[in-house]
Parts: C-alpha cells; sequence; structure tokens
C-alpha cells in the first residue's frame, strides 16, 4: 500500500512540477538548484533587467546566467559568493545595474523564499529554520507538503491551459489582426510603478536623505562585489544593459545624477569597467523589446552577442 | 609504512583513514582493522559528530594492541555545524559558527571561546591530551585569521603538534604569512586527475606547506569520463593493481597524503598497497591530462565568499 502512495504522490509531483504556479514559488531559481558546468567563462548577476536581457544561448562561450527577478545587489553579492567555484579563473563577472539599483527594496518573506534551497544559510537575509525546512520539503516533494494545494492550484492552472488552447483553435477560423506590443504604455506602467515602489512623487525631485543613505549602502555593496571579483581572479564588468526610448526619455538628467551617477561614479573611481548600453544605437528596434525595461529573445541574444564582442570575449 | 616530514619536524604518515560518516560499532571495528593493516592517520571533524566514538575506538585498540598512542597520527578539525542524520539535507552547513550574521558571534571573544572550547571537546572525545593535527575545516571568510591565531595559541601550548588549513587557497596561505606567526603545517584539499589544482599545489608546495586530500577515490564515481575511468584500467592491468590503488598511487606520487575512507576489509587492506609499485612520470602526465577542474563539493557552496 505504501509503495502504491508512493508511486500516486510521485507522479503527482511530476505534473505539479510542470506547472507555472509552482515554478513561481521559485522565481526561476531552479536553474541555479540545477547547475552542473564548472568553468564558465562569463556570468551575469542581476534582478529582473539580468534575467531577461542576458542569453548565452548559441555563443560559443561557457555562460550562465544568474539573475533573479527581482532581486538586489545585496542577493546579487551572495549568488557570487555560493557559486564562484563554478567559475573558471578570469571569468568575466557581468553586473548589470538599472535606474533603480541603488534603492532598497523592503524585505520581502515570499521573494525570500527561493533562496533556501541554493544559499548557504549564513547569506540568507532574516534566516529562518522553518522557512529552510519548508522550502527544502516543498521543493523536494510539494504534492506530500500541500497536497489540497496542489490539486486544486494544478488542476485550474490544467483548465485554463486546455480552455485556451479550444479558444486558440476556434480563433483560427476568424482572421484576427495581431495586437502590437505597447512599449509605451509599458514605459508608463514601469515608472509608475517604480514612483509607488519607492515613494517619489517626482523623478526630478532632490533626492530624499533616506534614499542617500541607501545609495551609499548600496555602493559599498557593489565595490565589495568588485574587489571580491577581483580578489579571486575574475574581471567583473558593470553593465547598463538597453532599454526602450519610451522608458529611456522618462528618466530625467537629475534623477540620473542623484540616482544612478553615485554608483556609476563609484565603479569608475575604483578602476573598474562601466559599460552604459541604455541608449545605445544597436538596440533601438522595437523588435527587440518585451517591454520597455526587458528585451526579447531576440534582443537578449543580439545584446549578449553584442557585449560580448565589445568585451573581445568572442 | 612510508613517512613525510611536516615543516616544523614533525612526522606524518604517508597515507591515513577518512572516518566521516562512520560511528559506534561500526567504527571502531574499521579502527581496529585499518591499524592491523597498517593505518597509524585516523582523520575526523569535530563536525562529523564522531569524535566520542572514534575515541572509545581507540581506547578499544589500546586495550587489544597496548599502549600505541604515539604510533598514532590523530587529526581532528575546528569546524561549523553541520545539519545531522536525522534533519533535513544532512551533511549542509548549518551557519552557526564563525559567520559574523550569526547571534554566537555577537561577542568580542567569541572565536577565542569557540575555538577554545572545541580544542578542549576534541581532547576529550578522542581521550588524548594533544592532537596530532589540527585543521581549520574551512577559510571561514569572516573569522579567518581569528580562528588561525587561536589555533596558534594552542600549537605554541602544546595542545596540538601540528596545525593547518582545509580547503584553502593562495591567497588563504598569503594573508597568513603576513599576519601569522606559525606558517601552516598542511592543507587539505579535494584533488584528483579530473581537478589537478596543480598551481594551487605547487604554490603551497614551494612554501613547505604539506598537501592532504580528502575523498581519494571520489572521481571513481564519475561514470561519464569515460576515456579517464578506460586510462584507469589500462594501468592497472599493467601493474597489476585494481584501480583505487592507482588513484592512491597517483596522489602519492605527487606528494600528497590521501585519507581514504573505506568499510570493507578487502578495500582496506589494498586502498594501504601502494607503496610497491611506482608510475611513469608520463603516466602520471597522462592522468593529469584529464583535468577539467571538476568538483564534486563545489567549495563556495559550502563556504560562500571563501
Amino acid at each position: 500500500m505504501s509503495k502504491i502512495k508512493s508511486k500516486i504522490i510521485s507522479v503527482f509531483n511530476k505534473l505539479v512540477r510542470k506547472t507555472s504556479w509552482y515554478k513561481s514559488l521559485w522565481g526561476g531559481a531552479e536553474k541555479i538548484y540545477k547547475l552542473n558546468t564548472f568553468g564558465l567563462q562569463v556570468v551575469n548577476t542581476g534582478s529582473g533587467s539580468g534575467m531577461h536581457n542576458f542569453n548565452y544561448e548559441g555563443i560559443p562561450i561557457k555562460g550562465f546566467n544568474f539573475a533573479l527577478g527581482p532581486q538586489s545587489l545585496v542577493h546579487d553579492f551572495n549568488i557570487l559568493k555560493n557559486y564562484f567555484s563554478y567559475f573558471q579563473k578570469n571569468c568575466t563577472v557581468l553586473i548589470p545595474i538599472c535606474p533603480f539599483s541603488g534603492l532598497v527594496v523592503k524585505y520581502n518573506k515570499e521573494h525570500n523564499f527561493k533562496y533556501y534551497p541554493m544559499l548557504h544559510p549564513a547569506t540568507i537575509s532574516n534566516f529562518d529554520e522553518s522557512e529552510r525546512t519548508k522550502a527544502y520539503q516543498l521543493y523536494r516533494s510539494p504534492f506530500s507538503v500541500i497536497p489540497k494545494e496542489c490539486v486544486i492550484k494544478t488542476t485550474r492552472e490544467f483548465m485554463r491551459k486546455f480552455l485556451s488552447i479550444v479558444k486558440r483553435n476556434l480563433e483560427k477560423i476568424v482572421i484576427r489582426k495581431t495586437v502590437p506590443k505597447n512599449l509605451q504604455k509599458s514605459a508608463d506602467d514601469l515608472i509608475k510603478g517604480w514612483k509607488a515602489q519607492f515613494s517619489i512623487t517626482e523623478l526630478s525631485a532632490p533626492i530624499s536623505s533616506s534614499h542617500m543613505s541607501e545609495i551609499k549602502s548600496r555602493k559599498e555593496t557593489l565595490c565589495e562585489m568588485l574587489d571580491f571579483c577581483t580578489e579571486r581572479g575574475f574581471k567583473p564588468v558593470v553593465v547598463m544593459p538597453p532599454m526602450h526610448s519610451s522608458l529611456y526619455n522618462q528618466i530625467p538628467e537629475a534623477f540620473k545624477l542623484q540616482y544612478i551617477k553615485p554608483l556609476v561614479d563609484a565603479v569608475i573611481n575604483k578602476g573598474y569597467a562601466f559599460i552604459d548600453y541604455s541608449r545605445d544605437n544597436r538596440f533601438m528596434s522595437d523588435s527587440y523589446y518585451a517591454s520597455a525595461l526587458f528585451l526579447n529573445d531576440l534582443g537578449a541574444k543580439y545584446f549578449t552577442k553584442q557585449l560580448l564582442t565589445d568585451l573581445n570575449l568572442i | 609504512m612510508n613517512k613525510m616530514i611536516l615543516n616544523n619536524g614533525v612526522v606524518i604518515p604517508s597515507i591515513g583513514l577518512g572516518t566521516y560518516p562512520l560511528f559506534g560499532s561500526q567504527l571502531s571495528q574499521i579502527v581496529l582493522t585499518a591499524y592491523d593493516c597498517g593505518y597509524r592517520l585516523f582523520d575526523t571533524a569535530d563536525n562529523y559528530y564522531n569524535e566520542e566514538d572514534l575515541g572509545n575506538s581507540f581506547s578499544n585498540l589500546y586495550h587489544k594492541r597496548g599502549n600505541i598512542r604515539e604510533k598514532l597520527f590523530i587529526v581532528t578539525k575546528i569546524s561549523d555545524e553541520l545539519y545531522r542524520q536525522n534533519e533535513i539535507t544532512p551533511g549542509m552547513n548549518k551557519g552557526i559558527y564563525f559567520w559574523k550574521n550569526s547571534p554566537y558571534m555577537r561577542s568580542n571573544h567569541a572565536c577565542h571561546d569557540i575555538v577554545t572550547k572545541k580544542i578542549e571537546t576534541s581532547l576529550r572525545f578522542l581521550k588524548t591530551d594533544y592532537i596530532d593535527l589540527l585543521l581549520m575545516h574551512r577559510p571561514y571568510p569572516d573569522f579567518f585569521e581569528e580562528i588561525w591565531y587561536e589555533m596558534e595559541q594552542a600549537y605554541k601550548a602544546g595542545k596540538v603538534r601540528a596545525i593547518g588549513l582545509c580547503n584553502s587557497y593562495e591567497r588563504h596561505l598569503d594573508k597568513l604569512l603576513k599576519s601569522g606567526t606559525v606558517v601552516p603545517m598542511v592543507n587539505q584539499i579535494e584533488t584528483s586527475p579530473l581537478n589537478t589544482k596543480k598551481v594551487l599545489i605547487d604554490y603551497y608546495t614551494s612554501k613547505k606547506v604539506q598537501m592532504m586530500v580528502y575523498s581519494p577515490l571520489q572521481t571513481l564515481k564519475c561514470k561519464k569520463e569515460i576515456e579517464f575511468l578506460q586510462y584507469l584500467e589500462k594501468i592497472s592491468c599493467k601493474y597489476g593493481k585494481n584501480i583505487g590503488q592507482v588513484l592512491l598511487r597517483y596522489h602519492i606520487q605527487r606528494n600528497l597524503i590521501p585519507i581514504p575512507k573505506s568499510t570493507n576489509v578487502n578495500r582496506l587492506q589494498s586502498n594501504i598497497a601502494v607503496f610497491d609499485f611506482c608510475m611513469t612520470d608520463t603516466e602520471i602526465e597522462e592522468l593529469s591530462s584529464f583535468n577539467i577542474d571538476y568538483q564534486y563539493l563545489p567549495e563556495s557552496k559550502g563556504c560562500p565568499g571563501f
């Protein structure tokens, strides 16, 4: 009987692992849990921007994207500390920054959950032993831990998928125009969202003292990351990835001076490389963008290839 | 039994027995058998949680073979805590000691207190009044020099005959050469033909630090490395040895001290029967040519930021 029970649980676990709701628990971190490639020649850290804008597929180099969304520089650093044994000597470490990299995002227990199966306990913020146990149990056998939730959410998801397939098949009968992505709206939404997230009413207004101290703290983290890389024989390069003009044009000079320049100056003053692709002509085409901040697959592969060429790595 | 001499004149056997994760009567039996096969070096650590059982094993050994403490070479280590066998992810690091985030490390003398206590506990558990070799299990980045300082004090006080490091790289040795007063005698690392660490080994050797190898037979499990395993078979046929013996001999000929673990009597015997043949320099080089920098236990995951 217990063998049958194990088999049933195993089958359900396999189904659950294919679902989006389960994958969303880990924020894309499964790629890191499964990492088994040593001698990496180039890696990138980063948050959503890093996750979407770097793609090493088809490029003749051993690269890996450690970016997870959302993720702060502190977490980028913790990932570097845990995974640098996978890098070859002279590995290039790409550290992407974007407009709000200098500010601190409030601790979120849900976002922190994904780190438990992949980081050493000493490098997990607000480490909680019970969360760690839950994370490992959930990763190993979700159906054993939350069977009711697994059944409900998995069933819902498969039903939704089935219905969308039916709908798509019906729609083939009707000729429909493709709805163009609205990058302007995407940019507007991003700016609105950031303003709310970081309590900024006006981007060109003078920076608050609390934001100034956050930027100082993030600057220190960034400098530590750079020194950490050099001390271990890696080559760090700080990069601002491309963004769509609809977003770039909404970021005033005053904001760049107060929120981005301090980070950039810290990098340059320490003698490290910083490359700004935010307004690079090669990445202007709408066809490269999934949103105003993130490149699509085509754009990410193209950008990654160009960046590695600019760095003489390929 | 071949021996090596450490940079402080202490004589160390050329091969030893690893004891993780062995406990109780099984460990006792293996220690007795290993001793009879010729093993004299026994390697443990505070976070193997078997020091007490090993101490009992030694008592059993003295009872059956006489007072032979001076013939033994006991190696133990100062470590962070690990999750235990009955906990989730047993064997993984807990992050309790030697990490600045840990509440246990908040006081100014935390490192002194913890290292001192650990050494006293090891001595008590191992039922000895001295340890032959005490190692820092990992180069814990937050307290690396502080831990080494405490180990130096224990060395100067005569509680340990030699002190050293594990899993350490050139920059760690450089730090201690600048800030420490005692040059480490040993660095215990993982290395193999698939992960030769030649530059590291050459550097430590140039500074007169003896290298030891843990999990020296681990690469026999790398079934995907077919050409490597086939080459081992070829060499083993040539010399009439098994592939484990060829691998151990590879380490010995690189002047490293391997510490294989086995619970099988036949393998205990064969693992130490590696001093009666010698591979050619070409064979050693060919084995080393399989290097792919493979790590079966990525070091940074066990000790982030090391």
